[in-house]
């Protein structure tokens, strides 16, 4: 099973995502965290996909705005 | 029309009130059923099946006979009906109903006052002459592939009661798939419309992002939400698409492109279409049939030639990504004032994205245009593009794994591996049912360039004159 990790703490992800949460005042439960871990640690896995690949500084973003 | 459906046989009305929904049009518009006598055998069949299919969360009675009435008496009176005068529809419950609060598969919305209007899409199906029966249960905030809900209960799959409809409109899907309606309309951001298409047996159109309106819809991710219609064959389809298009000021995401009629342009069917297939990312993770199901409508539709879209596994990252950061951010009130009415599966992730790093948002939104131009390349030599809908068929209802490619996976994020890479970059896509002798169904994608629709529509058509894409027989 590749993206179930429940059990492990990658890191000091779990001191970040605490950190993060209290800023942002959103709570957590003890019970809930390593499903949110988990989350997080695939979320982060798939946007290192993302930041890896080079583009160039005048690539612009999707979403346009139009005034 | 048989003199059977003249008389108003209760049985005989209660078949044809499941559809074809033109054919419904057809004969309210003539006289020779009224909407009335159309609306209440709905109304029966809904009473007597959804209790087994558990797709609605509100019957609009009195709305729908209200309108059936007015339709009729519009016809007495001399004046033209619309396109799909008398059909019956219903929407996912992510849609404003005026006098219905807009739930969004929640329980949170539940406290949210009455909306004071119909949602653009819903005033556009009236207008056309179709009679609104209700709304349609849904995942949470359509953060969601299975069509579970803990709040509403799941909807279920029309071919088999124990197993996942899809989502995250999954109540669309058991909706038109178990025939309580010709018609449906729901939402996609990742897979939404696809997947329950795809598990139900029937066909979706999520169009062009930007193409229809979702004003007075709730959002999930405003940079990939898209609307669209389901049914169960394509020239409802089409005929449904194109009552939905026009511009409309209220949804600041609408592109000024204009939408020709696609109806008149199916029974060109793939005559003149290149087509081809999508190989790599989408001829990996997925089982048998879904393979099967590609092969199918290739060899139907003349396709030879594999082609692959580069870095497709970035792309479903990038929409992943982008899905936990913004849903997290339209729900962070929510999230900390009322974190106890959540599903814990849908707060969860959405928890995660709170915190993923800004940099790595806007990074994904920057290769989202590079993924959309290495797209348009390949449009230059190819009109359509085949491709699964869904790596497997419905899942059973709970089902937390499968495995694919021998990899053990988790359900709920990947029944959209599939789907996802498509909608992030807004291309237009017909999900096609692709039916076999097995009990479960399973659909195939066909994905034509920006504004394209008809192309996919046509492809689907010639599918369906093949008889290979066709809505099967529900077990109710």
């Amino acid at each position: 099973m590749t993206d179930d990790r429940t059990g492990s703490e990658p890191g000091d992800l779990g001191t970040y995502l605490d950190a993060a949460l209290a800023l942002a005042g959103l709570p957590l439960e003890a019970g809930l965290r390593p499903r949110v871990l988990m989350h997080l640690h695939t979320a982060l896995e798939m946007g290192r996909l993302v930041l890896d690949f080079e583009l160039p500084d005048e690539a612009e973003p999707a979403p346009v705005y139009r005034p | 029309m048989s003199a059977t459906v003249q008389a108003h046989a209760p049985s005989t009305i209660a078949e044809f009130a499941a559809g074809p929904a033109l054919a419904i049009a057809e004969a309210v518009r003539s006289g020779r059923v009224s909407a009335r006598a159309i609306c209440e055998a709905t109304l029966a069949r809904i009473g007597v099946v959804d209790p087994k299919l558990n797709a609605f969360t509100h019957v609009t009675a009195v709305r729908a006979l209200a309108e059936a009435d007015a339709l009729d008496a519009a016809r007495a009176a001399g004046k033209a009906l619309g396109p799909l005068a008398g059909v019956p529809f219903a929407v996912k419950n992510l849609f404003d109903l005026k006098g219905l609060p807009t739930l969004a598969g929640s329980k949170i919305n539940k406290d949210r006052p009455a909306a004071t209007r119909d949602a653009t899409l819903v005033e556009r199906m009236v207008t056309a002459g179709a009679v609104c029966l209700g709304a349609l249960n849904m995942g949470e905030y359509a953060y969601d592939f299975t069509g579970e809900n803990i709040h509403a209960g799941n909807s279920r799959n029309p071919h088999d009661h124990g197993h996942m409809s899809g989502g995250s409109s999954g109540g669309s899907g058991s909706a038109v798939g178990g025939k309580l309606v010709p018609l449906s309309l729901g939402s996609d951001t990742n897979g939404s419309i696809r997947v329950p298409s795809s598990f139900c047996g029937i066909f979706g159109l999520k169009p062009t992002y930007g193409r229809l309106s979702r004003a007075r819809s709730f959002p999930f991710v405003a940079s990939l939400d898209h609307l669209g219609p389901f049914a169960r064959n394509v020239a409802d389809l089409a005929a449904t698409y194109d009552a939905l298009t026009g511009a409309d000021p209220e949804d600041p995401a609408m592109a000024d492109v204009a939408a020709l009629p696609t109806l008149p342009e199916l029974e060109r069917g793939a005559d003149g279409l290149r087509i081809g297939i999508l190989g790599g990312w989408f001829a990996r993770q997925g089982t048998p049939q879904a393979y099967d199901a590609v092969a199918r409508a290739a060899a139907a539709l003349g396709a030879a030639r594999t082609v692959e879209l580069p870095e497709v596994e970035r792309a479903r990252a990038s929409a992943y990504v982008i899905s936990m950061a913004e849903g997290a951010a339209l729900h962070r009130e929510r999230l900390r004032d009322r974190p106890a009415d959540f599903d814990p599966a849908v707060r969860e992730r959405l928890l995660a994205g709170a915190v993923l790093p800004a940099g790595m948002i806007v990074k994904a939104q920057n290769f989202r245009r590079w993924f959309h131009d290495r797209a348009l390349e390949l449009f230059a030599e190819f009109d359509v593009l085949i491709a699964p809908a869904t790596p497997v068929p419905a899942p059973r209802s709970g089902q937390v794994t499968f495995v694919l490619d021998g990899k053990e996976m988790l359900v709920r994020p990947n029944i959209g591996i599939y789907t996802q890479p498509i909608s992030f970059i807004g291309l237009p896509v017909v999900a096609a049912p692709i039916p076999t002798d097995e009990p479960l169904p399973i659909g195939v994608q066909l994905i034509a360039a920006p504004w394209r629709e008809d192309a996919a529509l046509r492809a689907a058509r010639a599918l369906e004159l093949a008889g290979v894409a066709y809505a099967p027989e529900p077990l109710l």
